[in-house]
């Protein structure tokens, strides 16, 4: 009857009510008009421009004008996976064996500190314990990596302290060490979260139960404990072996010693001078990434979730 | 069976007391959940122990299971104190609240865990598995994973994987606190059932009356972290012995005569509209109905008496239009003297 009597007047009142009873009649518009515009959005912003990335790594570049030549060819990937010249295949391994070492370290380190925050530490020090481990995030990237070079220059505040326990100095500015060290650090957080958010969903009986059928502390932690947290490193494992793989600031700014660029750090150094090429070595952690999901899949860690 | 047969054969020599508490004292701050239990089981007994939420009854069924520990007193399990040992060396084994089914498992390696982790071999634990399947009318389930499974189903699963060890006692946990009415009532003959084919002495912890008087041999009713009473259901209905237990169980008919207080159950109460003749012995007493509940088979009558106090009398619909339904209509209600108890009256209890 209002929506009558609203009709008659034939006010924007009316209108409104008109609107919202069609959505009304027709979920499917209602849903529609949600989740279009969004969905658009991401389509359009951010799957054509990967697309776009994609399709130019098989372009190539006028080696006179260094022009953009739109000639489709597969010169870039041949570069890449060369056989005669290894030095991209090195930059490829290298950069996988450091996003897999930082996720290892990464998801040890993780664990001990999300056990005690998800399941013995108090209310407050959890609180306490969450800004501490979310507070690096809060601060720029650049001025944690600038801390860090400081930190392991030849004359920081390392050598500092290792010089005054007596101990040898150490050279760790511009090498792999360094930048393991700060890759480790920085994709902490990422590690720590997933993995608390699994541990806090196991319920107590979980454990009383696998305990009450004769299981002591290491099987538990074996049987019960890990299959079911599998799923929390998994999931930080997608972020820090991906930051990883891109990332192109710490390389420059940590490493740039000798044997020490990444995929990042070349494609960067590419961008200037030849585009199609850092497009084509873009692909590589894309695909990386792709099997490692798939790797995970095959494991069942998903299975838990 | 030889095990059975084994166990038959035990009874025989040893002391038939399955589980001991020796004064059980247990506080978590400034809260005494358990404040000096004594209670004894009986070996192929089924235990209940009733209370109301937070008067310790699950609290004491932890302590034998072991996941807490006592701040005073003993655990005896069979005849050994194991108050100072972890729940892995308990031969005790507890289906919980929540089931506790290991998600990441399939039924077969949930029931095969025990097992499994007590090192007994591949072709034993097979048969074993399957066995304990049967008994929970569960054959073929083995593959499934427990998130495939009914509220029921996974019940049953947790019951299989607790009896597959063959534990001196087992523990259960209000686990048919999440199963609707009808599952609810299924499953309590079921438990009984099975709780006789395997002849384990079974500790069962509930807050349901009903369900406490349906399946126990024995009854603790718990209240405060005391116990208020030990006895079969005929005892504890029948005859109990504080004004908590007369309220807990059943419902609290309790009057103040003479400086006397009892308590009489109010099927024991006839309820007569007229002044009619009355059968010799019966002690009368008039009253207004203040209150007429239908629950379907019966009817419930809440009345105030003239003499001070009110009591509820519950009447069967024999007939249609049975009832004395009319609020405010003036009754006299009649009962045997024999029917009444004496309690003692614990204001502490009481509140």
């Amino acid at each position: 009857m209002a929506v009558d009597v609203a009709r008659e007047a034939g006010s924007l009142r009316g209108a409104r009510l008109r609107v919202s009873a069609a959505f009304w009649r027709r979920p499917w518009l209602k849903l529609a008009a949600l989740v279009g515009p969004p969905v658009g959005i991401y389509t359009i912003v951010y799957v054509g421009s990967l697309a776009v990335l994609l399709a130019s790594g098989f372009w190539a570049v006028n080696a006179f004008t260094s022009e953009t030549v739109h000639t489709w060819n597969l010169g870039n990937f041949r570069t890449i996976f060369s056989t005669t010249d290894l030095t991209y295949w090195r930059i490829i391994g290298r950069t996988v064996a450091m996003a897999a070492a930082v996720t290892v370290t990464d998801a040890v380190l993780a664990f001990p500190l999300a056990y005690f925050m998800a399941r013995l530490a108090m209310p407050r020090l959890r609180a306490l314990l969450f800004v501490a481990v979310l507070l690096p995030l809060w601060s720029s990237y650049l001025v944690r990596i600038y801390s860090w070079r400081t930190i392991l220059s030849t004359s920081g505040a390392l050598n500092w302290v290792l010089t005054g326990l007596g101990l040898p100095a150490q050279h760790l500015s511009g090498t792999n060490w360094a930048m393991w060290l700060v890759f480790s650090y920085i994709w902490l957080p990422f590690m720590v979260l997933p993995v608390f958010a699994a541990i806090e969903r196991i319920p107590d009986s979980y454990l009383e139960a696998s305990g009450d059928l004769g299981a002591r502390a290491g099987r538990t932690f074996r049987s019960v404990m890990l299959p079911l947290v599998l799923p929390g490193f998994v999931a930080g494992s997608i972020f820090t072996f991906a930051l990883t793989l891109g990332d192109f600031i710490t390389p420059a700014l940590i490493g740039g010693g000798p044997g020490t660029a990444m995929i990042g750090s070349t494609v960067e150094a590419n961008v200037g001078l030849n585009v199609p090429f850092a497009a084509a070595l873009t692909a590589v952690p894309v695909a990386i990434m792709g099997l490692y999901l798939m790797a995970a899949k095959r494991l069942g860690a998903f299975e838990a979730l | 069976m030889t095990l059975e047969a084994r166990e038959r054969a035990e009874v025989a020599v040893e002391p038939a007391l399955d589980v001991a508490l020796v004064s059980i004292r247990k506080h978590y701050g400034d809260v005494v959940a358990v404040d000096g239990v004594d209670l004894e089981v009986l070996r192929g007994e089924f235990f209940t122990m009733l209370g109301p939420s937070g008067s310790g009854k699950t609290t004491t069924l932890r302590l034998i299971a072991g996941f807490e520990r006592p701040d005073a007193g003993r655990i005896m399990l069979g005849g050994e104190d194991v108050a100072g040992r972890p729940p892995y060396e308990r031969d005790v084994n507890t289906v919980f609240q929540d089931y506790a089914l290991f998600p990441h498992m399939t039924v077969g390696e949930n029931v095969a865990y025990g097992l499994k982790v007590k090192g007994v071999r591949k072709a034993e634990r097979e048969t074993r598995v399957t066995d304990a399947l049967r008994t929970v009318r569960l054959e073929g389930y083995d593959a499934r994973k427990p998130s495939q499974l009914s509220g029921g189903q996974r019940q049953r699963v947790a019951l299989a994987r607790a009896i597959v060890n063959h534990p001196r006692v087992l523990l259960l946990d209000e686990p048919l606190g999440a199963l609707d009415l009808k599952l609810r009532q299924e499953m309590q003959t079921e438990l009984k059932r099975i709780q006789q084919e395997v002849g384990i002495t079974f500790v069962y912890v509930t807050h349901d009356q009903e369900e406490a008087l349906t399946m126990s041999d024995r009854i603790a009713v718990f209240n405060h972290g005391r116990v208020e009473q030990v006895g079969t259901p005929v005892e504890v209905y029948e005859h109990p012995a504080s004004e908590f237990v007369a309220g807990f169980v059943g419902v609290s008919n309790v009057l103040e005569r003479g400086g006397r207080r009892f308590t009489i159950r109010p099927e024991k109460i006839t309820l007569e509209s007229g002044d009619g003749p009355r059968a010799p012995g019966y002690v009368t007493e008039a009253g207004v109905v203040r209150e007429v509940i239908y629950v379907g088979s019966v009817t419930r009558h809440v009345v105030e008496l003239e003499s001070g106090g009110t009591l509820t009398v519950v009447r069967q619909n024999t007939e249609p239009g049975s009832a004395v339904d009319a609020q405010g209509q003036r009754v006299v209600l009649a009962w045997r003297p024999e029917n009444t108890f004496t309690i003692a009256s614990d204001k502490e209890v009481t509140e």
